[in-house]
C-alpha cells in the first residue's frame, strides 16, 4: 500500500474522533472542519511516526484540543451563535428517520433527545461549553482544565455547573417550545 | 427519562460524524505537500550509484598519491607563497583582531540573551497562544 493510501486510511479511521472533539469545543461545524483539516495536516508531516504509534489517537486529540483552544482565544471577539448545525446532515438523516418513525417510535424519540442535547451543548457560550466538553468528553480534571484555559479552578467548576444546568433545562423543556 | 442523569446522557451521545468534505479536503491539501522521501544510507543505494560515488574518491586518492610521489614543478614555490600569506594573516590576527575578539564575543552573547529574554516576555504577554 502506498503512503497516500495509508494516509487516507488513517484519516478515515480518525476523522470522526477529531471532528467530534473540534465541533464540541468550537460549537460550529465549519470551524471544526477547518481545525480538523489542520490536525490531519500536522499528522501528515509526521505520519511515518504516527501510523504505527499506539498513541496516535491521543496525539490527534491533544492537537485538536490545543488548536481549538487557540482558535477560541484568537477569535473570541468574533462571537457567533451556532446556526449551521441543523442544516448540515439533516438530509442525510431524513430517510432513516422516516423508517424509524414507522418501526420504532421510542428509538426515534431517543435519537431526537440526543440531538437536542447535542444542539444545546453546542449552543452554550464558549466559557461554559469548553470546560464542560473537556471535563465530560476529554476526561480532563478541573485542575487540568483550569491550567489549559488559564482560569481558576473555582471558575471552571462554576462554568461547568452552569452549563450543566442549561443542558438540563433544555432537556426538561417540552419539545418544540424553542 | 430522568433529566438529572445528565452524565449518562452525555456519555451516551453518539460521536458526531465528520462531514463528507473533510477527507477530500485533507487529501487534496496533502498532494501539494508530499513529504520528502526519507534520507537513505549509502548502503541502500543502487549498485550503479555506489560505483559512481566511488569515482571522485578514487580520483582524489590518486591525485594525492601523484602529488606526493612526483610533485610538479612550481609546487614548492606555491607552498612557500602560502606560508608567507599565512604568516601575514597571523600577524594581522595577533595585532588587530585578537584584542577585539573577546569583546565581540561577549557582545554577541549579550545580544542573543537579550533577544531570548524579549521573546520570552512576548510569549508570556501573549499567553503562549502561538504554541497551543
Amino acid at each position: 500500500m502506498s503512503d497516500a493510501a495509508r494516509f487516507e486510511a488513517f484519516v478515515r479511521e480518525y476523522q470522526d474522533m477529531v471532528f467530534a472533539t473540534a465541533v464540541r469545543l468550537l460549537g460550529r461545524e465549519t470551524d471544526a472542519e477547518d481545525v480538523a483539516q489542520t490536525v490531519f495536516m500536522r499528522a501528515f508531516e509526521r505520519f511515518r511516526d504516527l501510523e504505527r504509534s499506539p498513541s496516535a489517537a491521543g496525539w490527534l486529540k491533544t492537537v485538536a484540543t490545543n488548536l481549538c483552544l487557540n482558535h477560541l482565544s484568537r477569535y473570541r471577539a468574533r462571537w457567533q451563535f451556532f446556526s449551521d448545525m441543523e442544516a448540515v446532515g439533516d438530509s442525510q438523516r431524513l430517510s432513516s428517520r422516516i423508517a424509524l418513525l414507522a418501526s420504532a417510535p421510542e428509538e426515534l424519540e431517543r435519537i431526537e433527545r440526543q440531538e437536542r442535547l447535542e444542539r444545546a451543548l453546542r449552543r452554550l457560550p464558549d466559557h461554559q461549553r469548553v470546560p464542560l466538553v473537556l471535563f465530560h468528553f476529554e476526561d480532563m480534571s478541573y485542575q487540568q482544565i483550569a491550567d489549559a484555559l488559564g482560569v481558576s479552578v473555582s471558575k471552571v467548576k462554576t462554568d461547568i455547573h452552569r452549563g450543566r444546568d442549561a443542558l438540563k433545562q433544555e432537556l426538561t423543556t417540552p419539545h418544540g417550545s424553542r | 427519562m430522568d433529566p438529572v442523569d445528565l452524565d449518562r446522557e452525555l456519555k451516551a451521545l453518539p460521536l458526531p460524524r465528520a462531514p463528507r468534505t473533510l477527507l477530500p479536503r485533507v487529501l487534496s491539501a496533502t498532494v501539494s505537500r508530499e513529504p520528502q522521501p526519507a534520507a537513505t544510507g549509502w548502503s541502500t543505494w543502487r549498485a550503479s550509484w555506489r560505483i559512481a560515488a566511488f569515482a571522485p574518491l578514487v580520483a582524489l586518492i590518486a591525485g594525492g598519491w601523484m602529488l606526493l610521489t612526483a610533485p610538479p614543478t612550481g609546487l614548492s614555490e606555491a607552498a612557500q607563497t602560502a606560508g608567507q600569506v599565512a604568516t601575514v594573516a597571523r600577524v594581522v590576527w595577533d595585532v588587530m583582531a585578537q584584542p577585539l575578539a573577546t569583546y565581540l564575543f561577549v557582545l554577541g552573547v549579550s545580544l542573543a540573551l537579550a533577544c531570548a529574554l524579549a521573546w520570552a516576555a512576548l510569549e508570556a504577554a501573549l499567553g503562549g497562544a502561538s504554541h497551543r
